[in-house]
Order: structure tokens, then C-alpha cells, then sequence
């Protein structure tokens, strides 16, 4: 499988909420919620956006409280916390003063910076924690990303304060049918015919773990076969284990005559 | 300003001319400016970080520098700025090999294959050996560790892809192999590792 990365729809629909918040007109209003199902490709593309820019990544923990949330946060800026005299205003001042400079440093080479929370579904009702964030990026105006999965949402409906300043949602869905051509296309070393690829659509359900399974065990079998000018065909295919189905495991084949 | 009028030796000398060329308080791109001066990254950035500190500069937009009030009060008034940067910024280099690390730590359990995508750039070249060889020397000194159970390879007759879990999160800076010392140097802790064989 070749060793690319493949921007879906989901890619670009988040890379748009990024550009959006450039064009703002609110200036407070710099929080992006992104949730979806597991195995939607939430984690694939914020590693991506994280190594490229070079910005902040934060995974929540379930037993945070607001110093190890600090602490863990100046880890990040490669401050050591044990090192700053005074005390809880101290520490804030030195978080905004290291994320001012970072700001700073990526507006001058044309870069985008943030701060990217994963997992803020464990801490999404915890006022203490939620209230630090937004204070940090309300005083930065610095794009803040808060990654989850179902309840981020909902949780965040008790935050006004903090709902206000994430219009832009981005709900990380399923794959169309486009965005498994394009996986395919991208990744799948041996040329697929159009009807495995509908095929691969319909079954995956468009999560990105079991096309990537299906890509796999197509291209094993493509590697072992005389290809047709249209490449592996579900003809081709039949009978072939093509992934497992998530729900209860067992092995999805190609059928027969599709 | 014609690049080369100044010692960018000279405290201050850089900043000052930076603040002299958007004397006209107009919109100033970043990488014209840049040209302009004849300064590298590193030094422009360092002398427009002192003007945003004494409030003389603001970022327009990302890549677009402008002169404040202040700022222009302090060129048409000729102003020399001597004194050198306040306090120590860290900067966290842009190579592959931070950009692997951050992926890495996103990740925690990888293949090479997800982590050359993750921090591949166009025009990078195919960086499939670069990546294996600096996990295999993370590898060595306990950063990271391959797992048990291999990712299975398309290719007839392969072996599989090795999957590895990241042991020593010690920070975001990306350890440095030293080949004198066989070691790695983690910039985070300021320690250096002994590696167990490189390769």
C-alpha cells in the first residue's frame, strides 16, 4: 500500500473550518468541535495537521483537574513546570506568554498554529477544565480544536459561553462514494475496476479502517493475479475474504455475481 | 535597504533595519522582506518578534507584517534599537524528523508507512528509509518498541510491516541520534541515551 495521504471529503471539510476561522467575524470565535464515529479518520488527519504545522496536541485525560491540565499543557510548550516561580497566575501567565510566541513565530512564516484537544469527550462536563480553555484561547484568539465523539457535542450545549465561540462544526462522516474511489486510487497499488469499488463502498459502511482492510486484501490479490485492463473486478474477487464486519466480526467475501 | 548594509552581528542591527523598511506603514509580506534585508528565517523572525515586543510591528495576517503607530512614530523618528531579544524563544525545528516524532506521539502505535504520510511534504523525496532508520535507533535507545504482532505485508512472499508503540513520551522536541557517541540526544531532558546497536 502506497505510503500517501489522501485528503476525503472529512480532510477538507476540516482543513475548510480551518481557513474559516481566518475570515471570522467574531474574533472570540476561534474553536473548532470535531467528532464522528471511530475509525471515520479523525485521528489519521489531525496527526497529519499536527506534524505539518508543528501545533500544540493534547490527549484528555479522564482524572484531569485544572493544575495537571497546566502542567501537561506547559509539558507541551517544553516548559518545565517545577521550574516557574509562583504559583496558578504565574503558570497561566508563562502558557500564554510560550503560546503568544508560537503564534507569533508560525504568523511570520505563513503558518497556521493551535491547540488540539483529543479525547475532550472525558472532560467536556468538567467546568474547571472547559473554562481554562477557553480562557487560553480567548486571550490567544488561537485556533483551539476540540476532538470527540458522540457526547462532545451535547456537552458543550452546557457551556454557552464556550458553544458561542465553536460555530464551526466539523462532523467526521462516513466515506462517500468518491472518497473510497479516491482511498483507492490514492493508496491501492494495483488498479481497481468500478464495480469492487462500489462493492468496497457498500460493505465498509465508508469507515476508513475497513476500506483500508479491503485495499489491503486487494491488493494481496491483485499482486497474484493477470490483471484485465480494468484492473481486480468483483469477478476477479469472488469468494475472497475482503474485511471483517466491525459489528460482529466475521468475514465479509466477495460474492459470486454482484 | 540594500541587503548587506547592516552587521546582523550588531545588536539590534537586523531590527532596525526591519524597522526602517516598512518606515511607509503599508502591508509588508514576510518573504519579501525576508529578500529584502537579506536575512535568513531565524534572524527575521527574531527581529520582528522585538518590535512586536516593544508594540512597533502587529501580524496583518499570517505572513503579513504591518508598523504600528508607535512603530512608525519610532522610524520617521529614526530610531535605533540596540538592545538584543527578550527573553529565550524555543523554536521546535520544521524537519522530517520532527515532524515523525509529532506523529509518533499522536499516534502511539504506528507503522513507518503511517508516519512517512503523516510527515511527508511534497518535494521531500521518498523518506521510507530515513523514517525506518530513526525508529530503529529509537528503537535501540527504548523510545519506541515493535510490538508483537506484525501488520501483513501485499507483496508475495512478505514478511509484513513491523508495528511499534511509543515507550518514552519524554516531550514535543525530537530525539537526536549522535552517531559519534552511538546515543541519542533527547533535547527535552538535556540526557543522552546510550543506543543498545545501531544500526
Amino acid at each position: 500500500m502506497k505510503n500517501t495521504f489522501v485528503e476525503t471529503s472529512n480532510t477538507k471539510r476540516f482543513l475548510g473550518a480551518m481557513h474559516a476561522l481566518d475570515d471570522r467575524g467574531a474574533i472570540e470565535a476561534c474553536m473548532v468541535v470535531v467528532d464522528g464515529k471511530p475509525g471515520l479518520g479523525k485521528t489519521t488527519t489531525l496527526s497529519r495537521w499536527v506534524a505539518q504545522t508543528g501545533s500544540i496536541y493534547m490527549r484528555a485525560q479522564k482524572g484531569w483537574d485544572y493544575s495537571w491540565f497546566i502542567k501537561d499543557l506547559l509539558t507541551e510548550l517544553s516548559v518545565s513546570y517545577e521550574g516557574i516561580r509562583g504559583g496558578r497566575r504565574e503558570r497561566f501567565a508563562r502558557v500564554i506568554q510560550e503560546l503568544q510566541s508560537r503564534a507569533e513565530e508560525a504568523a511570520l512564516n505563513g503558518t497556521t498554529f493551535g491547540l488540539v484537544i483529543d479525547e475532550c469527550d472525558l472532560v467536556s462536563n468538567r467546568s474547571e477544565i472547559m473554562e481554562a480553555i477557553r480562557g487560553i484561547s480567548d486571550i490567544q484568539f488561537m485556533p483551539t480544536i476540540l476532538v470527540g465523539m458522540g457526547r462532545l457535542r451535547d456537552n458543550l450545549r452546557r457551556f454557552p459561553q464556550i458553544e458561542s465561540r465553536a460555530p464551526n462544526k466539523v462532523e467526521f462522516l462516513p466515506a462517500s462514494r468518491e472518497d473510497v474511489a479516491a482511498l483507492i486510487e490514492g493508496r491501492c497499488e494495483v488498479a481497481v475496476a468500478d464495480d469492487l469499488i462500489d462493492f468496497v463502498h457498500k460493505v465498509s459502511k465508508g469507515f476508513n479502517r475497513e476500506i483500508l482492510d479491503a485495499i489491503a486484501n486487494i491488493e494481496k490479490f491483485g499482486r497474484r493475479i493477470d490483471l484485465g485492463p480494468k484492473g481486480v473486478t468483483v469477478a476477479d474477487m469472488a469468494g475472497q475474504t475482503l474485511m471483517n464486519d466491525r459489528t460482529h466480526g466475521k468475514p465479509i467475501k466477495v460474492p459470486g455475481a454482484f | 535597504m540594500v541587503a548587506g548594509e547592516f552587521d546582523t552581528g550588531t545588536l539590534g542591527a537586523a531590527t532596525t533595519a526591519l524597522l526602517r523598511a516598512m518606515a511607509d506603514g503599508s502591508d509588508h509580506g514576510v518573504m519579501a522582506l525576508q529578500e529584502q534585508l537579506g536575512l535568513n528565517r531565524r534572524q527575521f523572525n527574531n527581529a520582528a518578534r522585538r518590535l512586536f515586543l516593544r508594540s512597533y510591528a502587529t501580524i496583518v495576517k499570517p505572513g503579513v507584517i504591518r508598523l504600528t503607530n508607535g512603530g512608525k512614530a519610532a522610524a520617521s523618528s529614526g530610531e535605533v534599537i540596540r538592545g538584543g531579544p527578550k527573553g529565550q524563544v524555543k523554536i521546535i525545528k520544521d524537519t522530517f524528523r520532527q515532524r515523525a516524532w509529532t506523529a509518533m506521539r499522536v499516534r502511539r502505535c504506528f507503522t513507518i508507512g503511517e508516519i512517512v504520510a503523516d510527515a511527508s511534504r511534497d518535494g521531500d523525496g521518498d523518506q521510507q528509509d530515513n523514517a525506518r532508520r530513526y525508529v530503529s535507533r529509537l528503537s535501540a535507545a527504548g523510545y519506541v518498541a515493535e510490538m508483537p504482532r506484525r501488520v501483513s505485508g501485499t507483496a508475495p512472499g512478505s514478511n509484513g510491516f513491523k508495528r511499534w508503540l511509543i515507550r518514552q513520551d519524554t516531550g514535543p522536541k525530537a530525539p537526536v541520534f549522535r552517531e559519534s557517541a552511538c546515543a541519542i540526544h533527547d533535547p527535552n531532558t538535556g540526557e543522552d541515551v546510550a543506543c543498545k546497536t545501531a544500526s
